[in-house]
């Protein structure tokens, strides 16, 4: 179901709060720049299922990411551009062909309860989003603040079309679209990537893995050939985060997601570079996946390599905004 | 004692780990060294976590890579792990300058909440009452808040108690179930799925947002248990710090 998510609770993981956030975090922040919003404000999580919203007054949003296709008064809207939709105008997103979850931000952010810093929704504990939950038809969503584009407004004069809607002549560069699901991520040895057998590391970086469809927001159980760890039936919990995958007694990989527990007595096989992490977000189930391992210096240098395309979309997009 | 070791926890995280056992002085060395980190922070770490011998830093590669100069050709993860490495052999208070705090909890063994009592009799070869005594033997200790929000680890029970998890995690248990796994005892702070043998409920909250902290319960606290009646359950008001 779609829900509010932000960039997550973070600092509070010492008392068992998972992370939480957006699952595609580059796909969420990048829809939430094109609106002239902090790239943290809160935007609604749509995940593979469809969903009809009502504008009740004139607004101003992007759709970013994969699984759905936004439809603006029954036509086709572009995804990664500003799109201004006048009142009583009827969203739906449809399913998309591939892909898993899109976010659509509004100017202004989306209102959320918000609970120990974050509006994301994190459900068994009921905090954030709409009272705690993900959405329900009847509610309301509201923006939280004015924002950057009452600029905008002055400055963009995109017109509505007889559709009802108009989009930004600019946007995201599609060829940089984050919201492509990956055949293969890039991944560091886990803490207990030694305690697994020749055979078992080398079918985990050789073999293809098949998405279950277990997969949640806590994380994804990963079909395909069993990975035994040897001796370590006693492993005390410790720590673990969204990337890590550990493997369960019966030798499953499961790779742990946004809403992931905040630790762990499975061995930890790998750890997905956190540069890939947000495009495994637009993992379905059914869908395959490969691991190849990688250096830390590479992990460092993908990440840094990512944030420095992120600082050029909010460059290229803030000089939109800024008079 | 057990070799020391840092190991990277993917690339925006290590974990400093004093050793794999149940034991209350590597329990102390990783409060101890939290203390540390918070009381001289390593600009970049954005949180610690501990954990029974681990204390695990989640950190801003990009900050940490402006903040610890290092040769270069040597990592960010790196860097953070020989600066870690130093911290860690300076000498650290071990125990906490005052006592840890000691809380009481009211627990009620009635049957309606003790879903697996009868189960870890059996399992023990004795009566209900004779666990319940067992039960509230000891004073434990939080190791850590961990698996939901406000979830205390805590331990470590009697020999007697142990028990495995169950083979069917039940789907739902009661906020505030009290439960008992190999030799610890835990509470379950939500409405979540259970894998612990339920044997009592308390009625007071361990997790609540609107507070500050959220958390009733946290690392290198002590814990009793009291027990209470059906009739009590109800009235037994909670001290909130």
């Amino acid at each position: 179901m779609p829900a509010l998510q932000d960039a997550g609770r973070k600092g509070h993981r010492a008392q068992g709060m998972p992370l939480s956030g957006a699952m595609d975090p580059d796909a969420y922040r990048s829809a939430n720049l094109l609106c002239g919003n902090h790239p943290d404000a809160v935007a609604l999580e749509l995940t593979l299922h469809g969903a009809s919203l009502m504008a009740e007054a004139e607004v101003w949003l992007a759709h970013v990411g994969g699984g759905s296709l936004l439809y603006i008064n029954d036509v086709p809207a572009p995804m990664g551009r500003l799109l201004r939709v006048a009142p009583f105008s009827l969203l739906t997103f449809q399913p998309a062909g591939r892909g898993c979850r899109s976010y659509l931000a509004m100017a202004g952010g989306f209102a959320a309860q918000i609970d120990l810093g974050s509006g994301s929704t994190y459900a068994p504990a009921r905090l954030g989003g709409v009272q705690g939950r993900s959405l329900q038809a009847g509610d309301l969503l509201t923006p939280a603040a004015p924002g950057r584009v009452l600029t905008a407004r002055t400055q963009l004069s995109i017109p509505i079309g007889p559709d009802g809607w108009g989009a930004a002549t600019w946007g995201m560069d599609v060829r940089l679209d984050p919201a492509t699901a990956p055949d293969t991520v890039r991944v560091l040895a886990g803490a207990e990537w030694e305690a697994f057998s020749t055979e078992a590391r080398q079918a985990f970086l050789e073999a293809s893995f098949r998405v279950h469809p277990d997969a949640n927001r806590m994380g994804y159980p990963l079909q395909g050939p069993a990975l035994a760890a040897q001796g370590l039936g006693s492993m005390r919990s410790t720590a673990v985060c969204p990337g890590t995958i550990q493997v369960t007694p019966g030798g499953t990989p499961f790779l742990l997601m946004s809403d992931a527990q905040t630790v762990g007595g499975y061995p930890r096989v790998a750890h997905i570079f956190s540069a890939d992490l947000p495009a495994c977000g637009q993992l379905r189930p059914g869908d395959d996946l490969r691991f190849v391992l990688g250096s830390i210096s590479e992990a460092e240098e993908a990440l840094e390599g990512r944030q420095q395309w992120f600082r050029g979309l909010e460059a290229s997009v803030r000089c939109r905004f800024d008079a | 004692m057990e070799p020391w070791r840092i190991y990277a926890l993917g690339d925006r995280a290590l974990t400093v780990s004093f050793g794999d056992t149940l034991s209350d002085l590597l329990s102390e060395t990783v409060l101890s060294l939290q203390q540390a980190l918070q009381a001289d922070p390593i600009p970049g770490v954005e949180e610690c976590v501990p954990s029974y011998a681990t204390l695990t830093l989640y950190y801003d590669p990009a900050v940490v890579r402006a903040s610890l100069p290092g040769p270069p050709g040597l990592s960010v993860s790196e860097r953070l792990a020989s600066h870690l490495w130093q911290r860690c052999q300076q000498p650290t208070p071990t125990g906490s300058a005052s006592s840890p705090r000691l809380v009481e909890i009211p627990v009620c063994y009635e049957p309606d909440f003790g879903l697996d009592l009868d189960l870890v009799a059996v399992h023990a070869g004795m009566t209900v009452d004779e666990v319940i005594e067992l039960h509230l033997s000891r004073t434990y200790r939080v190791y850590l808040i961990g698996f939901v929000p406000g979830f205390p680890y805590m331990g470590v029970t009697d020999p007697r108690l142990d028990i495995p998890r169950r083979a069917e995690p039940r789907q739902r248990v009661a906020p505030g179930s009290v439960a008992l796994a190999g030799r610890q005892t835990g509470i379950y702070p939500l409405e979540t799925p259970a894998g612990w043998q339920v044997i009592g409920r308390t009625p007071w909250t361990l997790f609540d947002a609107k507070r500050t902290p959220a958390c009733w319960l946290s690392a290198g606290m002590e814990v009793r248990f009291r027990r209470i009646g059906l009739e009590d359950f109800a009235s037994t008001s909670q001290p909130w710090p």
